[in-house]
């Protein structure tokens, strides 16, 4: 099962589980119809009562039970999913989490912030923001949201003191399987239906509380006291009769997430191990929690319903358990573990700890024949530059130096697969992690302090976006940011300049991509005006290259979309392009940049032939009509495609590369881009897989 | 039957009010702790300056040594406003802790800036590459500083509107939801030009 289609089974899942849903609200009718059928003939057996209820069938009470029950039901479960709206973020203040400053300075959060940042890195997600749960001491950990493009990572400080990098890695990867296997929706749409089942039970309890209060305040002063007191019994009994109804909705309510998250739980903890191709992380994690004195439980009351979303069993459960027991998963990982847990005490976290040491002894054994590739390859990106009015030009517009030509000599070296790279789509592999790794390590250590801070974040891309220092644009651009930029951001970007200049071109987008949660943490009117000052950068040149398209894609989108649910469709044109008629317009689009002088004509016809989407009958667009605009609002539309679908389309995209037999950087930088905006995390693209295959 | 319906109608939009009323709640508890996560920020720069002010005066007082008040001024005015800052973090928004912070502040910058106009005069510490490399930081920090402290006030300003505003201030009052206070630094000292005075 690859990425898509785990994708499309976790749609499926969700009609499963709305159907389990509509069954236990039938369970729950039920119930409370013979509840109060019970209630009302026995207050009403003796004869003294004006109404007398026989035991027999009442189609009205049922009805009102119906209506009443289902109205509470339904307004519960669609209030929680309205107020969870989509964000992780909810659930993570709502659980007490408090967000972890991008540049924080506290050595274990860093740590953990650095873990983060590499699996994102290393999955070609956009870095999360993470939430710590300060007040939970016990080992657990989340994550929430709908989609990679917005997840949300939570770890407890219980978590942060125990485990060592390792093991957090482990933790983190796990989540992070969640994530891509498409398990958050699915996750956040259950706590939004239960929400309503156990409404009922919340609705009895405070019906009680509220009941208990006024009896103690009224008894002292009764008139009435016999009628008075046979009053409060009767709503006494009712009030209990709601919580044990109540408790019949958790009941169901843990039965479906038992059903729906158990075996989940299992896949992600093998994705984990696959991820980082050390099993001993996550079993360590595990064995950790097994003997830790709190385990993974939580106290927050309002952790019951969304314990199913969580690393290890968070709240206890009577039958349904969320998680599979300890000893299990351990054993799945590790089949010799032998159920004993050593007793677990906190750790102390050292600053060797900030970079991953498996990493480091993995990178120094593997690329030590490299190095001379990745000189060669700085120089030989070609990106192709593209007028947002006029199409996307196929050639560079940067003079080919001479280790270029060294490079394309060796030409079969550099077979890139396209089909490798759309492969790795929702399933990075260790030697992605070890990619991401030595990026971040890379950096000088000015430029790794200045991304996470977010002035230096907006300085770093503002130098990212300068064309090169020959280009006479670049005198406009500065021009730009003295004008424009306020003199803190441009003091800042005068510190930093020399060092972007010096970075090699593969480092420019991961480096950009760091900066994203530092971003994030600018208040609105400072995204507004990042965002100006970018598109004037930007159109400076009245050319766009795909350095540039992803920026606005990877950055500029997504902090607007964060920003405000509405901004986005106020800027973006409304698209009326029909799925097949944006299919060839980025097919169009990519035929023309991968071509050069060769027959885009002909790529484009490879790529119908890869797609079962596109009639053979159809012809690549004019030139003219392929301008990044047009790009932008047709990939719009292919998002909202299924998973079977996006598999057929990356494939098309893919074999449309590769026809001309050259396959560029930019070629797969765009491919990046594409999957991207459709959803699909792609891992980066390695040098290391050419030297080798 | 009729009367049921009527019942079932208003049930309906009592519950819907209620609805509202929770998601209005939620909305000034979403806005509260953005702020407070603004002012974390500002909390990482400050703290980091105020590790870097011991740094450049002791590499100042190799070359300063008679000009002991000032650095000591400068010392004190640091360890104030540390305190200061740390009750703030502690309690973001509350008028009294920010309005220590600011004053702190203020007399910081006053301090600072009297400490690096008399350093002017001293060219061996003036080209020292310590001492530069201090000051670059010094500056890089107290920009990032002022960047955090405009996001943290907007929030602020979005927090506090929310507040104020129908029909946020019917739950603000019942979830005693108060009025948060900006950070402010009034003081023109804090991008003075130095004045080299003889």
């Amino acid at each position: 099962m690859d990425f898509f289609d785990h994708q499309d089974r976790a749609r499926r899942n969700t009609v499963l589980l709305t159907v389990y849903f509509m069954l236990a609200i039938i369970m729950i009718i039920a119930c409370v119809y013979f509840a109060i059928l019970g209630i009302l003939v026995f207050s009403t057996k003796d004869a003294d009562a004006p109404i007398y209820f026989n035991s027999g069938w009442h189609p009205e009470l049922l009805g009102s039970v119906v209506v009443v029950v289902g109205i509470i039901i339904a307004s519960g479960s669609l209030f929680k999913i309205w107020m969870l709206g989509g964000h992780g973020e909810t659930v993570a203040i709502a659980l007490g989490g408090v967000k972890v400053p991008a540049n924080t300075t506290a050595l274990e959060e860093r740590i953990l912030l650095n873990v983060v940042e590499e699996m994102a890195l290393a999955s070609g997600t956009p870095v999360p923001p993470v939430y710590i749960l300060e007040d939970e001491s016990g080992i657990n950990a989340f994550a929430a949201g709908t989609s990679p493009q917005n997840a949300v990572i939570g770890v407890t400080r219980g978590a942060i003191t125990t485990l060592g990098r390792d093991e957090l890695q482990g933790v983190i990867a796990h989540e992070f399987s969640h994530i891509l296997n498409g398990d958050m929706k699915l996750n956040l749409r259950l706590m939004g239906l239960l929400h309503g089942i156990l409404l009922l039970a919340l609705i009895g309890y405070l019906f009680i509380r509220y009941l208990s209060f006024a009896s103690m305040r009224g008894s002292s002063s009764n008139n009435d006291s016999k009628g008075a007191a046979g009053m409060v019994a009767a709503l006494f009994l009712f009030g209990s009769a709601l919580i044990v109804i109540g408790y019949v909705g958790v009941f169901f309510a843990n039965m479906i997430k038992s059903a729906v998250s158990r075996q989940r739980e299992y896949l992600a903890d093998a994705s984990a191990v696959q991820f980082t191709r050390n099993p001993n992380g996550i079993s360590d994690a595990l064995k950790r929690i097994g003997g830790w004195k709190q385990h993974a439980r939580l106290t927050n009351p309002r952790a019951s319903e969304s314990s199913h979303m969580f690393f290890g069993e968070g709240v206890a459960s009577f039958l349904f358990a969320t998680h599979p027991p300890l000893p299990l998963r351990i054993k799945r990982i590790e089949p010799k573990f032998k159920g004993v847990f050593p007793k677990t005490e906190p750790v102390t976290h050292t600053v060797s700890e900030l970079i991953d040491p498996n990493s480091l002894a993995m990178a120094r054994a593997s690329f030590a024949g490299s190095t001379t590739v990745s000189e060669a390859t700085a120089s030989e990106i070609t990106t192709p530059s593209a007028a947002a009015a006029a199409p996307i030009a196929a050639t560079s517009g940067r003079a080919i130096t001479g280790a270029h030509r060294a490079a394309l000599a060796g030409a079969d070296r550099h077979e890139r697969q396209p089909e490798m790279a759309v492969s790795n789509i929702g399933e990075p592999r260790p030697e992605h992690l070890v990619h991401a790794h030595n990026l971040v390590e890379e950096l000088a250590p000015l430029l790794a302090e200045d991304i996470r801070d977010p002035l230096g974040a907006v300085a770093i891309i503002y130098a990212l976006l300068l064309a090169p220092t020959s280009d006479p644009v670049r005198a406009k651009q500065l021009e730009t940011i003295e004008i424009q930029a306020d003199p803190r951001v441009t003091q800042e970007f005068n510190r930093v300049l020399d060092q972007v200049g010096r970075l090699a071109d593969e480092q420019r987008l991961p480096l950009a991509c760091l900066a994203l949660p530092a971003l994030h943490q600018m208040s609105p009117n400072q995204i507004l005006v990042f965002r100006k000052t970018v598109r004037a950068l930007i159109e400076a040149d009245r050319k766009w290259t795909i350095f540039e398209f992803a920026i606005q894609r990877f950055i500029t989108k997504r902090l607007v979309n964060r920003l405000d649910d509405n901004a986005q469709s106020k800027d973006e044109p409304k698209s009326v392009l029909s799925l097949p008629t944006a299919f060839q317009v980025v097919l169009s689009a990519l035929a023309y940049v991968g071509s050069e002088a060769d027959d885009p004509a002909n790529s484009f016809a490879v790529g119908v032939k890869n797609s079962r989407l596109l009639s053979k009958s159809v012809m690549i667009l004019p030139h003219q009509q392929c301008t990044l605009k047009a790009l932008d609002a047709a990939l719009n539309v292919l998002e909202k495609s299924n998973g079977a679908k996006k598999r057929d389309m990356l494939a098309a995209f893919s074999a449309c590369i590769a026809a001309d037999g050259k396959v560029e950087l930019s070629e797969l930088e765009l491919l990046r881009v594409i999957a991207d905006a459709l959803g699909c995390p792609m891992p980066p693209i390695l040098e290391e897989t050419l030297a080798s295959s | 039957m009729s009367i049921g319906i009527g019942l079932l109608v208003f049930g309906g939009i009592v519950v819907l009010f209620l609805f509202y009323l929770v998601s209005l709640y939620n909305n000034l508890v979403e806005l509260r702790n953005r702020f407070k996560n603004a002012f974390a920020q500002i909390d990482v720069q400050l703290k980091r300056r105020y590790d870097l002010i011991p740094n450049i005066v002791e590499t100042a007082k190799a070359f300063m040594s008679h000009e002991r008040e000032t650095l000591e001024a400068v010392i004190n005015a640091r360890n104030t406003a540390m305190s200061a800052g740390q009750k703030a973090a502690a309690n973001p928004g509350d008028p009294n802790a920010m309005q220590n912070l600011s004053t702190a502040e203020v007399a910081l910058a006053g301090s600072m800036t009297k400490f690096l106009g008399l350093a002017e005069a001293y060219p061996e510490l003036r080209s020292n590459q310590n001492m530069l490399a201090v000051q670059e930081e010094l500056t890089s920090t107290e920009n990032k500083v002022s960047f955090a402290r405009q996001a943290f006030n907007d929030a602020v300003a979005t927090y506090n509107t929310a507040c104020e505003s129908f029909p946020g201030n019917l739950v603000a009052g019942f979830g005693r939801f108060e009025q948060a206070s900006f950070f402010e630094i009034t003081a023109p000292q804090e991008r003075e030009v130095v004045k080299v005075q003889f």
